[in-house]
């Protein structure tokens, strides 16, 4: 990597590598509390490590300049894809979980190829409707997927003979897949090919005219952003052992891009602390549950009034300091 | 068709509904020359730039640059093939510093990067250790070093529309497009503006084709000029013969009875 790209990497994320590793460290140590506080923390924890997993997918979307409101479909083709094939073609749960990942990745070319060549809000709308067929099709194909009553006892994830059927096996393999999404959205923005997404965002016509292809780019932070939700699908349906329709409805898509917006738009962190919240939220609101979507609400607007950069970006406000989107 | 031209259009228009924006427009332009585009008002101007760019589809025509049918071609990959462009607006990104902007810029031409694979292949390629150097070179090009660090959107109008013309020069193009580059300059920037696209023809050997109101820019500039009313060519020469055609002084003054009366 040249000097340049170093440095044009630490101003765009006011970032160094370091500031990568002591803040995995932090969330590690973070990740190390639940483990100590029993099943239902645990359970929690472990929810919050997948949402993580799946809003960093639709970060890198929405880093170049896209926002999909159809993520939890593919979080269902994740979880849906491995589960039928492995049951279907005899596969272990590793197979499966790859083969979904390569049809989400096909779903997303496809689907991406079709409505990124439209400009304007086509794309939020058509992915909103997109997620929408998917949970009815997954509905009506009752045949294949069980219909509303979707399938239930589903193995537990495997690999090389070892299962994670207890939830503190899990857990450690989620924590994995987090670090694992971390670190690869980092890279991803610390090279040209982030900066070549961050300039298609903020100047689609700017960055056309230099030679970046705004269609090829946000398609393929499409498709990576695509490959991610699944892989958290795949994971979700072996740790809960039960996938049925409801569990992709649109709540799930807006409460993903709540995550987002909360937690920080355009940052490496951001994600996670979206998700850590809104999470944990409704587990300590029990009681108010029909009035906390208003909240949510609330905080939305709020947030994007007072705090564009979400939660993730106060203490970059804090420190005075502008940071760049 | 003389196989010495650079770029050339030929029968290009674009239909909106039943208005024709530019009809039938065929021009070339020569290696190494400057060329204006001129006209009033909704003359269709911007609208033939953006056909030969590639960021509106033409209804019917050609355009050819080097020898390549670039036609209705995504404008990034007409930027690939060596035509760039500049916006009439200020066209930057304005969070970020000059240097970021042109790093940006260049993106295209950084080797060994996945952008790369998704732009295709091209010339004038930059190994990562060259990017800085390629930097430099740009800013001295249009003469911004001492701006490097500042943030472009608090850069002067003129400076920004000369940073704008610097990222469009990232991509190494051999022929810029210019969409009224002088819009909104004060005189002492029109004057800095004609030097710097001056040295872009003569010390870089760029072909430059113009979009441009200011007059005297173009009468200075310009070996050629092409002059469109209502989407057609109505003349084509040298700024000497344009300025005596009778049909240009009558687009722009009047029909000589309103311009007597």
């Amino acid at each position: 990597m040249s000097e340049m790209v170093k440095k044009m990497d630490r101003r765009a994320w006011g970032l160094k590598p370091s500031g990568l590793y002591a803040g995995l460290l932090l969330l590690l140590c973070l990740a190390a509390w639940p483990a100590l506080m029993g099943p239902y923390v645990l359970h929690v924890a472990i929810l919050v490590c997948l949402n993580i997993l799946i809003v960093n997918g639709l970060s890198i979307i929405e880093r170049a300049g896209q926002l999909s409101f159809g993520h939890s479909a593919f979080v269902a083709f994740g979880a849906y894809g491995s589960v039928l094939m492995s049951m279907h073609f005899g596969l272990s749960p590793m197979a499966g979980g790859v083969l979904a990942l390569i049809l989400a990745a096909i779903i997303a070319l496809v689907l991406g190829g079709v409505i990124l060549r439209l400009k304007g809000v086509y794309f939020v709308l058509v992915t909103f409707a997109f997620a929408e067929l998917t949970r009815l099709a997954l509905m009506d194909w009752a045949d294949l997927t069980g219909g509303a009553n979707g399938i239930a006892a589903i193995p537990a994830f495997e690999l090389f003979g070892y299962a994670f059927d207890t939830r503190p096996r899990f857990y450690g393999l989620v924590l994995v897949a987090v670090a694992f999404s971390i670190i690869l959205t980092y890279r991803i923005f610390r090279n040209p090919l982030g900066e070549a997404f961050r300039a298609v965002a903020e100047n689609g016509a700017l960055a056309e005219s230099t030679g970046l292809s705004v269609y090829r780019l946000q398609l393929l932070a499409f498709i990576i952003g695509c490959m991610l939700a699944a892989l958290g699908g795949v994971l979700m349906a072996r740790y809960i052992g039960f996938v049925s329709p409801e569990s992709f409805n649109l709540n799930v898509s807006v409460g993903l891009v709540t995550m987002l917006v909360i937690g920080g738009r355009g940052s490496l962190w951001g994600p996670a602390v979206g998700a850590i919240v809104l999470t944990t939220l409704p587990e300590v609101f029990r009681g108010a549950l029909q009035t906390q979507h208003i909240f949510y609400g609330i905080a939305l607007i709020l947030i994007l009034r007072f705090l564009p950069g979400g939660l993730a970006g106060v203490p970059g406000l804090l420190r005075g300091r502008q940071k760049v989107s | 068709m003389m196989a010495a031209e650079f770029l050339s259009v030929s029968n290009l228009t674009k239909q909106y509904g039943g208005l024709a924006a530019v009809k039938n427009l065929g021009f070339s332009v020569g290696k190494g020359e400057i060329v204006g585009l001129i006209g009033p008002n909704g003359a269709g101007k911007t609208t033939a730039f953006n056909l030969i760019g590639g960021a509106v589809r033409c209804t019917a025509g050609k355009v050819v640059f080097q020898g390549t049918d670039i036609t209705n071609r995504a404008p990034s990959r007409v930027t690939v093939a060596g035509l760039a462009r500049t916006f009439q607006s200020t066209s930057t990104y304005g969070d970020i510093s000059v240097e970021r902007n042109l790093y940006r810029g260049l993106l295209s031409r950084i080797q060994s990067s996945v952008v790369r694979r998704l732009v295709g292949r091209r010339e004038g390629m930059v190994p990562n250790e060259q990017i800085q150097v390629e930097i430099d070179r740009l800013l001295d090009m249009v003469d911004m070093r001492r701006w490097r660090d500042v943030e472009a959107g608090s850069l002067a109008y003129g400076l920004q529309k000369r940073l704008g013309i610097a990222i469009a020069l990232a991509s190494r193009p051999s022929m810029l497009l210019l969409d009224e580059p002088a819009a909104g300059l004060n005189h002492e920037e029109c004057r800095e503006l004609t030097a710097l696209l001056r040295s872009l023809q003569t010390d870089h050997g760029l072909t430059l084709l113009l979009v441009e109101h200011h007059m005297a820019i173009v009468m200075e500039l310009c070996d050629r000029i092409i002059v469109l009313v209502q989407g057609e060519k109505i003349a084509e020469g040298t700024p000497a013969e344009v300025r005596e055609n009778p049909a240009v002084i009558e687009a722009y003054l009047g029909a000589p009875e309103y311009a007597h009366a």
